[in-house]
């Protein structure tokens, strides 16, 4: 790592125009985020458009300080209302409702915040500390290599998305059937286009996030009978006793490397590094019958798991260009946008953004630490707003983000039909965020599988000539083999008629 | 969700069927051997193999009761958002960015069940104009402009 270069991006954030901007993100990340139905992705896919005009650091600076903003907030509305304001502040809500009806509730903030933003940091160095050495090998990966790790990754969302194996398979292979839309990359031929020029270029990326984030939620929002409003717990004391803080660091400490490692998988997001960190701080305590019952541990277990996966996530998106989860996802698109392409390569041509990169995930998890800590109370009034004034608001940011891409109203309707059909995926219990990472892995598993190709003069014996690549495609068939055992273990332990586990 | 997954499932065969039949227009072939139909023509079969299976798993009672359903009413309700975003969408290349998106508001708001002229007419100008301000002159997207200024 180039501790010089880290200097300089720490001076680049800290410019007064980038430090004003990650005070601004991370403040409106925590409100998205504390706003039941506003996830980070969604957030995020909105503001890539906006970030247009921007230079390629100050984009980066808005944009984690949303994500990491986004991720804490979502235990807002989980600890006061008992609804996640994000999907991976769910197992937060369990213990933190529990403690906010006990009177409790500031303090379950309090600790989310402290959990948060220390797992927060943890993973940003680790990412800062382990991305360069990740790229440096990266830079010695071919394209089967980079088709084994494609592969890989596709594997694991299957693994881990949704409650049926086959419903994750259906979505992952719809993104992917989505990927061939436009020229062919081997010949130049076009497919599934029915002579559209808008097509030529394939399904473009930030319309199709948009409306499958975006637009989906909506839609959810607006079929209920009445568009909801809550009702928020009191807040008391914030700050947990040092005491407290003592008893929880150790359960801290340990989530937030679980959340780091398993953010850094392709496919995993914080929705299972806080179920796992939950679970191992359940299986380790001395008492686990407690949790669920309104601890602290419980709290700070899922909080520091699901925020650790933020840096972690950051490391296979920034060294191979593979998307963590759906929202570096979308990252990746904004740095496409911005011309640059994800990869080792972005770590010998430009450690100008690199770095400043890390070092705003740095600051941005600082300054949610110390925000999340004065401005509770004040969070806790914003989930009244009305979503009679946020729906409008959010529709609009829609057509206008989806329409800034290429200034075309084509991109705005192919946004519109991604978001219906997004909200009867989510209605039948298809996840969402296999297509969109498809949408991602796919062209490249089939450039890098015809550039293996060419090199091979058409012998597909290369795939099995490289060790990184095999070790990869074994990975991949063990996860799906995995995932199938598991299935099967599901349905023997008892299926029940009509309500069993898809196989 | 039995009626649901059998559904889905049709849909997914019908899909695959038409992308795997659609292929066959993709004549060209690489050097390599490998056409741009390998990689569509093994996404469609095996897309038509978890359509199949979602339809025997519906039949054998193997699915997932999902909690939250789709109503009529709730369809409705998206129809009419969505009629009123095709309409406004249409008539943005005629009324420009600005003035369709304050109408939009209005009539988004109003359709929600929001009460109250000033709050909705405070809203609608407000939110538009700031998006219209940002995205016009801070990040320059050449946004559609009203049609009629030019007659001025």
């Amino acid at each position: 790592m180039d501790l010089g270069a880290l200097l300089q991006g720490f001076i680049t954030v800290f410019q007064p125009y980038n430090f004003l901007l990650s005070i601004f993100a991370v403040a409106a990340g925590i409100l998205v985020g504390a706003l039941p139905g506003l996830t980070a992705t969604m957030a995020c896919a909105l503001l890539v458009p906006v970030t247009f005009g921007l230079e390629t650091v100050p984009a980066f600076v808005l944009l984690l300080g949303i994500y990491c903003g986004a991720i804490y907030g979502g235990s807002i509305a989980g600890i006061l209302i008992n609804i996640p304001g994000t999907p991976s502040a769910a197992a937060t809500m369990m213990d933190g409702f529990a403690m906010a009806r006990k009177g409790e509730a500031g303090k379950a903030l309090g600790m989310a915040c402290i959990a948060s933003a220390s797992a927060g940091l943890i993973s940003a160095l680790f990412m800062t500390f382990a991305s360069p050495q990740i790229a440096r090998v990266a830079l010695k990966f071919g394209p089967p290599e980079y088709f084994g790790i494609a592969c890989f990754a596709l594997s694991v969302l299957i693994m881990v998305s949704g409650k049926s194996l086959v419903k994750g398979l259906i979505a992952a292979v719809f993104g992917l059937a989505l990927t061939t839309v436009g020229m062919d990359p081997n010949t130049g031929m076009d497919r599934f286009t029915f002579g559209s020029s808008d097509l030529l270029g394939g399904i473009t990326l930030l319309p199709a996030i948009i409306g499958m984030f975006a637009y989906t939620q909506i839609f959810e929002d607006v079929d209920k009978p009445q568009v909801q409003t809550y009702q928020a717990a009191k807040v008391g004391r914030i700050l947990p006793t040092a005491k407290e803080l003592k008893r929880v660091a150790p359960v801290i400490l340990k989530s937030s490397f679980i959340g780091s490692f398993l953010g850094a998988i392709p496919g995993i997001g914080g929705e299972t590094g806080c179920f796992v960190a939950l679970g191992e701080a359940k299986r380790s305590s001395k008492r686990p019958e407690r949790f669920g019952t309104g601890i602290l541990e419980g709290v700070a277990a899922p909080e520091a798991g699901n925020n650790g996966t933020t840096g972690g996530a950051m490391i296979p998106m920034l060294s191979l260009g593979i998307p963590g989860d759906a929202v570096t996802a979308v990252m990746l698109g904004g740095l496409m946008l911005h011309g640059l392409t994800p990869g080792p390569l972005l770590f010998k041509a430009h450690l100008d953004v690199v770095y400043p990169i890390f070092a705003a995930m740095i600051l941005a998890n600082i300054i949610m630490g110390i925000m999340g800590l004065v401005l509770s109370k004040h969070y806790a009034r914003i989930i009244n707003i009305k979503k009679t004034f946020l729906i409008p608001a959010i529709l609009v940011l829609s057509i206008i983000g989806s329409f800034a891409i290429r200034f075309s109203f084509f991109d705005v309707g192919l946004a519109l039909a991604f978001g219906v059909i997004g909200y009867f995926m989510r209605y039948y219990g298809y996840p969402l965020s296999p297509v969109m990472i498809a949408l991602i892995l796919g062209p490249i598993a089939e450039q890098n599988f015809c550039r293996s190709l060419m090199i091979s003069k058409g012998g597909y014996d290369i795939f099995f000539k490289s060790a990184i690549c095999d070790a990869f495609l074994l990975l991949a068939a063990a996860s799906l083999a995995f995932a199938l055992y598991q299935r099967r273990k599901a349905l023997r332990a008892g299926p029940e008629e009509g309500s069993g586990e898809q196989d | 969700m039995k009626k649901a997954d059998l559904f889905v499932g049709l849909l997914i065969l019908f899909l695959s069927t038409m992308m795997f039949v659609l292929t066959q227009r993709f004549v060209g072939q690489a050097y390599t051997g490998y056409g741009p139909d390998r990689f569509p023509r093994f996404l469609a079969l095996v897309w038509g193999i978890l359509g199949l299976s979602l339809i025997v798993n519906a039949l054998r009672g193997r699915f997932i009761e999902e909690e939250m359903r789709i109503t009529a009413y709730g369809l409705k309700r998206i129809g009419v958002v969505l009629a009123i975003t095709i309409a406004v969408l249409i008539s943005m290349q005629w009324l420009g960015f600005l003035l369709a998106s304050v109408v939009y508001i209005f009539l988004i708001m109003s359709y929600l069940g929001e009460r109250g002229w000033l709050g909705r007419s405070a809203a609608s100008l407000g939110i538009s104009l700031g998006v219209y301000l940002i995205f016009r002159y801070v990040m320059v997207v050449p946004l559609p402009e009203c049609c009629f200024l030019s007659f001025i």
